[in-house]
This record gives structure tokens, sequence and C-alpha cells, in this order.
């Protein structure tokens, strides 16, 4: 996963939900979120495209991702796979249920949450009562008269769940003995909160009640440009149709984001695409171009083509995506990081004011360096902590002998220590950084001098840091470890070393399934000799 | 079915099986009455929590073994809340701050004042003081170990505590100095047979000697593993076969194939191989340190005498490193590149010695 990982950085800021009507069935397929307790976005529109009628759009103004909100299966932007995952799902949920989806009653529940927000209120029973206007049973009984299926969809979380979560599992436990409809939460996992979502719907809770957990990925981009172009092609009346190269650029810097592709497509079109046209028609499809790749040619594309090896041509490409006015984020990230990896030397002739070493030290001479790593690394406008973590992912790779490999190793140790007073870690994190930066570049004995022959490295793709993932996910399995084994007591440490691995290896009987999963989970390693990314 | 290591816990200071001397001082202690506070160390599965609730049924009888387990909640100054699981009986409390990292100093504050304002209920009968038991104390931040000397004398009165960890050397003197230091010393190789063979009669299984001998040499001394080890060989084949191995954690034998990664080929290429493989211990919970360890305990098998000083020296630098940094994986990788830096020159001055 080379390229699509990164797109995972820009998604953060995904919420820009335009729907303003609140009650309506969530529409767009949402990007990039890995679904958790039971569903996410592309679920909604899934859903709605499976069980919903036609919906009449007349509106000028309105924005394109409402107006094309897909009214059957097959006009889903989601991978088949998915999509019959969530068929499957559904079939499995309405025959345990017997229901299909009416809108008023997700209306209802989604009130109810509200509610609860509001008032605090927090028997379900009641309040599902209490906004239906009728006791939960009755209102029950009333369902299977009227013999009208239901799916009860929840998708945004009253605030008051993330701080006391244990009131929403009560609820879901309250939910699980009387509720009669299969109930569908959409969550996104942005970066950052995905810690709610492992407190809401913490694993031994999942399997208590028996959610299941359908994670969906970002949008592939070549679906993307199908449906971008569908798009253009029906607006296209009023519009000059954008060109394909927009289009691709489009598709490919919103990292997975359908909501947002759309409404960068409409923007854009609203500027006049003829503006564009002379920016992207002879030197555009720039990135994608690059790798040899031609989308009209049905070729693969691919998240991140704003990675490039920050050599010279860099700037050509960016003019269209600052045009459409995208949000690549990514495109500076890997820029820097590859400045740095490809650092020049000038020729010290030119530079007459730098001073020479000592014959001693000799070998620590170097010729003036070209790139100025700090400015990289505050243009880069990002934390220095991130920068080095993806300079450490890729330097591996430009260094040829094990003794550059010790040098720069020890820098990044050392550049990582610099920060171990968490009172001064904000303060010295630039300094951290150029320790990195320049620990590598001076480690690299390939380049030297100015005229250093340069080893063919060939086309090295730059890889995202794993160590963001890694950390995240151990800290997800240390949770999870200790709400599965809460009985044993163990110390996380003690729990994951030895309890587990010989647990796997003895077979007590275990008392649920997630213990069985989990254990194996843990005590399953990746031997493959490649280099997994 | 539970574990045999949970199942065959003793638990009173007259069911245990070694360091009975020990044992009876503590017994001594308690029947003193002036009850000190406990620093409890010791190598991992000697039995030090074994003997703490052995003594905290000593203190209070069968009482202390109603446990019941509870999320505490606190709030930082900053106003953060933090949540942490405390297993409790109505005379103890026991806790893992270092679950909350850098917050722990507020987690020990508070805590030991709640359980410390509240008094015995009944002072005539029991003792007049409730204990506090803080795990891997080792792991606190040097504020919250201030911050513990400070209650520690505090709440004297009402309150004691036991401390447990695996080394002294990162509990601070002040804190040391202030309790009465026991180290529980890992069980002999022979101790560790005694113990399994009684387990196994009481499953009613034969434990041959040489099996015994061979699971106790192979969980060094850490009686734990000794048990867990045995009962994953009874599963996987009875009567016991001693010529068969006794079957290692997954990971371990991984992390012993990455060394063997590490020793075959020194280069760029391996160290990125390395490192994903360092990559997926640290997603299975196993902690850096313990991969530190582990990959010099197997690379030292490489060494030659001069050479093991200059690995070993550098392991305790990266490893102490690692205990002050953020990002682990830059010291591990940092280790394995010295490594395979020592270790080239070294076979590359072997090969120059031959011609």
């Amino acid at each position: 996963m080379q390229f699509g990982a990164e797109a995972k950085l820009q998604q953060s800021n995904y919420k820009c939900c335009p729907s303003s009507t609140r009650h309506d069935l969530p529409s767009n397929a949402e990007s990039g979120s890995r679904k958790r307790p039971r569903e996410t976005g592309h679920k909604s529109s899934v859903q709605q495209a499976l069980f919903q009628g036609s919906s009449k759009y007349t509106q000028n103004s309105e924005l394109w991702s409402e107006r094309y909100k897909p009214n059957s299966k097959v006009e889903l932007a989601v991978h088949k796979k998915k999509v019959e995952e969530i068929s499957e799902w559904f079939a499995k949920a309405s025959a345990q249920y017997g229901k299909v989806v009416s809108q008023s009653q997700s209306t209802v529940f989604h009130n109810f949450l509200l509610r609860a927000n509001k008032y605090k209120a927090l028997d379900l029973t009641t309040q599902i009562g209490a906004s239906a206007g009728r006791t939960s049973d009755s209102l029950l009984g009333n369902k299977a008269a009227n013999d009208k299926r239901t799916v009860i969809v929840v998708e945004e979380m009253p605030n008051i769940f993330y701080r006391d979560s244990n009131q929403f599992h009560d609820i879901l436990r309250k939910y699980k003995r009387c509720g009669k409809s299969p109930l569908v939460f959409i969550m996104s996992d942005s970066n950052n909160n995905s810690s709610g979502i492992q407190k809401l719907f913490p694993k031994d809770l999942m399997h208590q009640l028996r959610i299941d957990s359908i994670s969906m990925n970002p949008v592939a981009p070549t679906m993307l440009v199908k449906l971008l172009t569908r798009v253009a092609s029906a607006e296209s009346g009023k519009f000059p149709t954008p060109s394909a190269s927009v289009i691709e650029t489009i598709a490919v810097s919103s990292s997975g984001d359908i909501r947002s592709a759309l409404n960068t497509l409409q923007f854009a079109c609203g500027r006049d695409t003829l503006d564009l046209k002379a920016k992207c028609a002879p030197p555009a499809k720039p990135q994608l171009k690059k790798h040899g790749s031609s989308s009209s040619s049905g070729a693969r594309l691919k998240y991140g083509s704003s990675r490039r090896t920050g050599s010279g041509d860099g700037d050509s490409g960016d003019d269209l995506g600052v045009v459409l006015g995208l949000k690549d984020k990514a495109i500076f990230l890997f820029q820097s990081v590859g400045k740095v990896l490809h650092f020049k030397r000038g020729d010290p002739t030119e530079h007459p004011r730098v001073p020479s070493l000592p014959t001693h030290l000799h070998q620590f001479d170097r010729d003036p360096l070209l790139v100025d790593p700090e400015e990289v690394a505050f243009k880069s406008q990002l934390s220095g902590d991130y920068l080095t973590s993806f300079l450490h992912e890729n330097y591996v790779e430009f260094l040829s002998t094990v003794e550059d490999l010790e040098r720069a190793a020890e820098y990044f140790s050392d550049a990582d220590s610099l920060s171990a007073l968490w009172t001064a870690r904000e303060d010295l994190q630039s300094y951290s950084v150029s320790v990195a930066m320049r620990g590598y570049i001076h480690s690299n004995s390939d380049i030297t001098r100015h005229d250093s022959p340069r080893r063919n490295l060939g086309w090295l793709p730059l890889h995202k840091s794993r160590w963001f993932t890694a950390s995240k996910q151990a800290n997800e399995n240390v949770t999870s470890a200790r709400q599965l084994f809460k009985g044993y007591h163990w110390e996380p440490e003690v729990l994951c070393t030895e309890i587990l691995p010989y647990i796997n290896l003895s077979n007590p009987t275990l008392h649920d399934p997630g213990q069985i999963r989990f254990v194996q989970e843990m005590t399953t390693f990746s031997r493959s000799t490649q280099i997994s990314r | 079915m539970s574990l045999w290591v949970d199942k065959y816990r003793p638990s009173t200071l007259a069911k245990l099986d070694y360091h009975k001397e020990q044992a009876a001082h503590l017994r001594k202690l308690v029947e003193g009455g002036d009850f000190p506070h406990l620093l409890v160390y010791g190598p991992s599965g000697a039995g030090k929590k074994t003997r703490i609730m052995c003594t905290l049924r000593e203190l209070y009888g069968p009482g202390v073994e109603k446990l019941r387990i509870e999320q505490s909640q606190f709030t930082t100054p900053s106003n953060k809340k933090l949540e942490i699981s405390t297993i409790s009986s109505n005379y103890h409390i026991e806790v893992n701050p270092s679950d909350v990292g850098h917050n722990d100093r507020v987690v020990i504050q508070e805590l030991i004042k709640n359980v410390a304002q509240v008094n015995q209920l009944d002072t005539s009968t029991q003792k007049n003081f409730k204990v506090v038991v803080l795990t891997e104390v080792d792991r606190l931040s040097k504020e919250a170990q201030h911050a513990l000397r400070r209650t520690m004398e505090k709440y004297m009165a009402t309150c004691r505590l036991i401390l447990c960890c695996n080394s002294t050397s990162k509990v601070i003197p002040a804190i040391r100095s202030r309790c009465l230091g026991l180290r529980v010393s890992a069980p002999s190789v022979d101790e560790i047979c005694q113990i399994l063979t009684t387990v196994c009669k009481k499953e009613g299984l034969t434990l041959p000697k040489e099996m015994a001998e061979k699971v106790a040499e192979k969980s060094g001394r850490n009686l734990r593993r000794a048990l867990l080890m045995c009962e994953a060989c009874r599963v996987q084949q009875y009567p016991f076969n001693p010529e068969r191995d006794v079957s290692e954690p997954d990971w371990e034998i991984y992390l012993r194939e990455t060394a063997t990664l590490i020793a075959q080929q020194q280069s760029p290429k391996r160290l990125l191989e390395v490192r994903g493989r360092l990559y997926e211990l640290l997603t299975h919970c196993i902690p850096p340190d313990v991969i530190m360890k582990g990959l010099l305990k197997e690379l030292l098998q490489v060494c030659d005498g001069q050479m093991k000083a200059e690995v070993v020296q550098n392991a305790a630098y990266y490893e102490h490193r690692l205990q002050q940094g953020q990002k682990a994986i830059y010291h591990l990788e940092a280790f394995v590149a010295k490594f395979m830096a020592i270790y080239k020159r070294f076979l590359e001055e072997g090969i120059a010695d031959i011609f």
C-alpha cells in the first residue's frame, strides 16, 4: 500500500456534510472511513439505493453531491464486493428481524438520540415511545401490523457518549433486548478520533451484542473518475466539459472522498474550466503520466500521485491542483522528504567562504549543501516529528553501506532522544528534525562531492511512515487484550508476552469467540520476506 | 477452565513452596502490628504478586480474596478525564498506574487520597489501615514517584503501600528508603521441578523427572512461564515425552528468526526487512525493551569474547534511549544497524587474518 496509505493523511477534515436536511438518510458515500460498528458511509447510500425510491431534485443551486446521490445499487461507486457484503448483511439482518427501511423510523431514532443528548434522558424505550408518541411495545406491535420493515440508522453520535460511553453501552444493551429492527451505526474513523470508536464500541461489547463491523475503504480513483465523468457529462449543458486530466487530478487528489471530489468538480466547473485548459493542456496529466500510466488506456490509478521525487521538475504539476483548490497536503510532505533524500551538493569553488576542515578530520569533509534542511522543514508546515518519521521510513534505501547506515540510524536515535523531556519537546522539535536530516545527509558517504557519481537508484517510491499506524494498532491491541481478558488481571506486558502465547498453545476453553479470534491474531506473525508497506 | 498458573497459586504464606524463611519473616511482620510500606522486587515470574496476596490474606483474612474489578475516573488539573481499572477488595486496592502514561502522577495522588480518607470500618477486629498495591512502579514517571513519596508520609496513619517492580534501579532513592525492601529472587531449577511435579500430581498426571528439568531450564527460572509451558506440553502430548521440544511463544521464535536474519547478512536491504519484523513485533504488543533484550540474547551467541562487550554496551546504550525517547523503532533500528556494522567489521577482520 505504497500510495493508498498516504491518502489517509488527508482524511481527517472530511466532515463537511453539505446536507441541510438532517433527517434524511445520510446521503453520499463518504470517503475513507474504515467502518466500524456495523456500517459506514457507503452503506447508507447503498441502503438508500437498495431500498428507496427515486427522489426528485429541481433546484439549480443544489450541490452535485446531493443531486447525484445514487438511487440504485448499480450507480454506487463502491467496489462491488463491498456492495455485496452489505447486501448480504441486509439479507441476514432482515431475515433475523424481518424489516425493510422506513425513513420515518430512522428519523425518529435520530431525533431520539439528539434528544437524549439534549435532555440527557437515557431510557431508550421510553424515549422511543416518547418521540414516537407511543410505548415501544405498541410501536413494535404496530410495525408488525404494518409489515413495514425497518432499519435504524445512526449517523452521528451525540457528543455526550464520547464523554460517557457507559450510558451508550447501557442503551445498546437495552436495545438489544427490546429492539426489533437492525440498528446501523455509521462512523468515520478519522486519524484523531479512532479512540472514540474504541471507546464507543469496545471489542468485548461488539462480541457481547454481536455487532458486525463492515469497514469501507476509500473509493478507488478509477471508480471516481468514472463517476465524475458521468456527472460532468450530465451537467455539461451548462458548463464546458472539463478535460479528462482535470477530472483525473480531482479524482486522485480527493483521496477517495466522493463528496469532496464532487464538490471540487462543481466548483471547478463553476469557475469555468476553460481557464484551466490553458494551464493543463500541454503539460498536464502531470502526476499520472509520470508513472507511465495513462488513464485513458484504463491503467490503474493510484492515490498519492503527488509523491514525486522532488528533484527539479516538481513545480509544474502543482499548478493545476492549486487552481482547482485541491487539498493535497501529502504533496508537501513527500516533496520535502524527497528534497532531503535526493540532496545535492555544490561546487566548493563557487562557495569560497566555506571553511575547510583540518586534515585529521578529512573523512568528514563534504562539499557545501545546496539544500537547506531547516528551510525544507519550515516550508513543509509539518511537525518535525512527522517529517522525521517519514524520513526515517525512507532513508535506508538511499544508503549503500552498513557503515553509513550505522551512522544515520544513530542520528535518528539522537533526534528522538532530544524529545525525551516532554516539557521541552515543543522547543526542541525543530532541532530534532535538523539532527535527523543533516545526520542522514552527512552519513551518506556516496555523495560527499558535488560531482560524486550517483548510484543508479532506479525509481524509488517513497513510503508513508509506519510508526503511527503501528503504535496505534499496538495501543488498540493492548486495550482489546485488557477488555477481553479482564478476568485474568495480569499486567499488559505479562498478558501479551506470556499468557496469550501460551493460551494459544495450550488451548484452554475460552469464554467467547472474541477471545479466540484475538489470541489467534496476536500470535500470528507475518513472515513474508518481502518488505511489506 | 483456568490456567494452572491461576489455579495452583498458593493463597497463604504457609502454603508457599520456596523462600520459606522469607515467608516466615513476612508473617512476623504482620503479627508485629506495625506493618511498614513494602517494596517488593525481583525478576518476572518469581512470585512477587503471590507473596503480596498471601501477605494481604495474612493481614485481613480470606476477605481479601473477594475481588472486584472497577473502573476509576480521575480528572487532571487540565480537566482531562483519565480512566484506570483497579482490582480491589474491602481492604485493599491494586492499581497499575503506568496504564495512564505520563498522567500517572494524578492517579497516584488522587487514588491514595481517596483510599486514605476513608477509615477502616471495624478497627477493633481488623487492622486500622488499608493497603494500596501499586504494580510496575519502575515504570512510573519521576513526577509520579515524587508525588508518591509525599503522599506516603502524609497518609501513613490510615494507609500502607505495597510497591511491586522488577528492578529498583528505576525507583527513586527517596521511595526506596521509605519502604522495607523485599527481594523475591527467582526460584531455583530444583524448586521449579518440585512445583511442576506437585502441580502435575494434583492434576492427576505423571511428569517424568527429565521433562520437569527440561521445562525448568527452558523457563529461565520463571515459574509462571514454567507452569504455562508445562500446561502447553500437556495439551500437545500426554503422556509427556521428554524427547519432545518444549514449545515456546510464537513471538520468541519470530524474534530468534529476526536475529538470524541480522547475523546472516548486513546490508541496507536486510535492515529494511528487519524493520518490518520489528514493526510486526511492536504491533503485537511486545514491549520494545523485551525485543531489545531478546535480540541481544540471540545475537550474543554469534559474537566472540571481545565483541560481546562492545555489543552489550551498545545494547545498553540504546535500551536506555528507548526508555527516554518516544519512538522505539528508531532506537531498535539504530541498535540493529550498529550490530550489523560491528559484526561486519569483525567478519572482514577474520577474513583478513586468514590471508
